[in-house]
């Protein structure tokens, strides 16, 4: 690489890196309580849990009918109207009803309904409450809804520059030193550089799928707004001028002419009319499969508000289909304990090269030489030349 | 290490191989469960088995 070549990718890295740095610090940190938020909802005590059946039912638990399970949840909250309802893979017993007082309604409800007996079971934390609210939004959106994420995705794409860049740079520091080399008992700025150089390789992979599908998933209220006015509105478009449903056909038959359209797959969750997932004249029916992968993607199944009749069927579109998958891939919770373990410490490997990044710039020597001169003193002499 | 020092393969065979393991693992876990996700685990965890190794193993004498 000619030193010209050394300075630009040398200039790429330092810029891109410390204009990110500082949020992609705070992104780790907030990250590693998320990947475990389920077991800390858990310790906080903010799990809700079906009650116990009656023996006599629990061998072949009923199934509620769901027009009762959201009349539990209005006899709760009489002014509010239905936004949503969903079912947790791994909790048939449960259903999660959202509410609020408009299809949109940032501060809606959620309230737990027993899916066998249709009785209230509690009321989950927005967001896992509290402190995990803060930490989720702090990682999310910065408390600035759409705008806060573009700019968290933003910064990642910074990152992922700062990674190719130091990807670039990789082959002329390493050159002259076997894989893994920490020059210990010379300076501290050089065993951290080997150190930066050799944690950021080896967990390379990891950070730029981790960073590319956080890219991904901070455009998801972008996506869903296309989604909205290309394919929702094209569904709704033979209901054109037609008064909204007056009375809307029982939500219990809808779901069950949906399930019957998708054989095989189970709901995973309930858009009522109006919410951006359904159309002002549909429920919105989301069905899902119960593999590894399938159950990751949902089939959206459009059911007439007023009829119950299945009017629509479609495959998301690529766009959709590629945030659904980067979920997974970027926290980490599709492989149990164990894989959640291994993304805790890739998390903490990445603070160490983000760190150690920082450290080598404010340690960069009082005439703030430039990277490559330090890649020049580790390379044979002239091979950079 | 046979690579010549300096060659390209000398600097990029083992980072490739982390990347490939780790591609791999990512993959495995998304695609199948029960033992493909312990897998998936052991996948990811060899660049870290392997960063920390040449991190921490004491420092050899200077040359």
């Amino acid at each position: 690489m000619s030193p010209a070549h050394l300075r630009r990718w040398s200039w790429i890295h330092k810029w891109s890196s410390l204009v990110c740095t500082v949020f992609m610090l705070l992104l780790c940190l907030t990250g590693l309580p998320l990947i475990y938020h389920h077991e800390i909802g858990h310790l906080l005590g903010n799990d809700i849990e079906a009650p116990p059946l009656p023996a006599a039912l629990a061998a072949a638990p009923p199934r509620a009918d769901l027009d009762r399970i959201i009349a539990a949840g209005r006899a709760r909250y009489p002014d509010k109207i239905m936004m949503y309802m969903s079912q947790e893979p791994d909790e048939p017993a449960l259903w999660f009803l959202t509410m609020g007082s408009r299809p949109d309604d940032p501060g809606f409800k959620s309230i737990a309904i027993d899916a066998r007996t249709a009785r209230f079971v509690g009321e989950p934390p927005i967001e896992g409450g509290g402190f995990m609210q803060i930490v989720f939004h702090l990682h999310v959106d910065l408390f600035a809804g759409m705008w806060g994420k573009l700019f968290l995705g933003a910064m990642g794409l910074l990152l992922l520059t700062a990674i190719v860049s130091g990807v670039v740079l990789y082959a002329p520091f390493m050159r002259k030193l076997d894989f893994g080399t920490v020059r210990h008992g010379r300076t501290a700025r050089l065993k951290w550089l080997d150190l930066h150089n050799l944690l950021g390789i080896a967990t390379l992979a990891w950070a730029l799928v981790v960073g590319a599908t956080g890219v991904v998933n901070t455009l998801a209220d972008v996506l869903l707004k296309v989604w909205q006015a290309t394919e929702i509105a094209d569904m709704t478009t033979p209901y054109a001028g037609q008064a909204l449903p007056a009375v809307r056909a029982p939500v219990d038959a809808a779901v069950k002419n949906a399930e019957r359209a998708a054989p095989g797959m189970r709901v995973g969750f309930v858009a009522f009319p109006g919410t951006p997932f359904a159309s002002p004249h549909h429920y919105g029916v989301y069905m899902h499969g119960d593999a590894a992968l399938t159950s990751r993607l949902y089939q959206p199944v459009l059911v007439d508000a007023q009829t119950a009749r299945v009017t629509d069927r479609r495959d998301l579109p690529w766009y959709l289909t590629t945030l659904l998958l980067s979920q997974p891939l970027h926290f980490g919770d599709y492989g149990g304990a164990a894989l959640k373990l291994v993304w805790a410490l890739l998390d903490l490997a990445t603070i160490v090269v983000l760190g150690s990044g920082l450290y080598l710039w404010l340690r960069r020597g009082r005439a703030a030489r430039p990277v490559a001169a330090h890649a020049r003193a580790a390379a044979p002499q002239g091979e950079l030349q | 290490m046979s690579a010549r020092p300096g060659a390209p393969r000398h600097v990029w065979r083992m980072p490739l191989l982390l990347a490939v393991v780790t591609v791999a693992g990512l993959v495995a876990g998304l695609l199948a469960d029960g033992v493909w996700d312990l897998v998936a685990a052991a996948a990811l965890a060899l660049p870290l088995a392997v960063g920390l190794w040449h991190a921490l193993r004491p420092a050899r004498s200077p040359h």
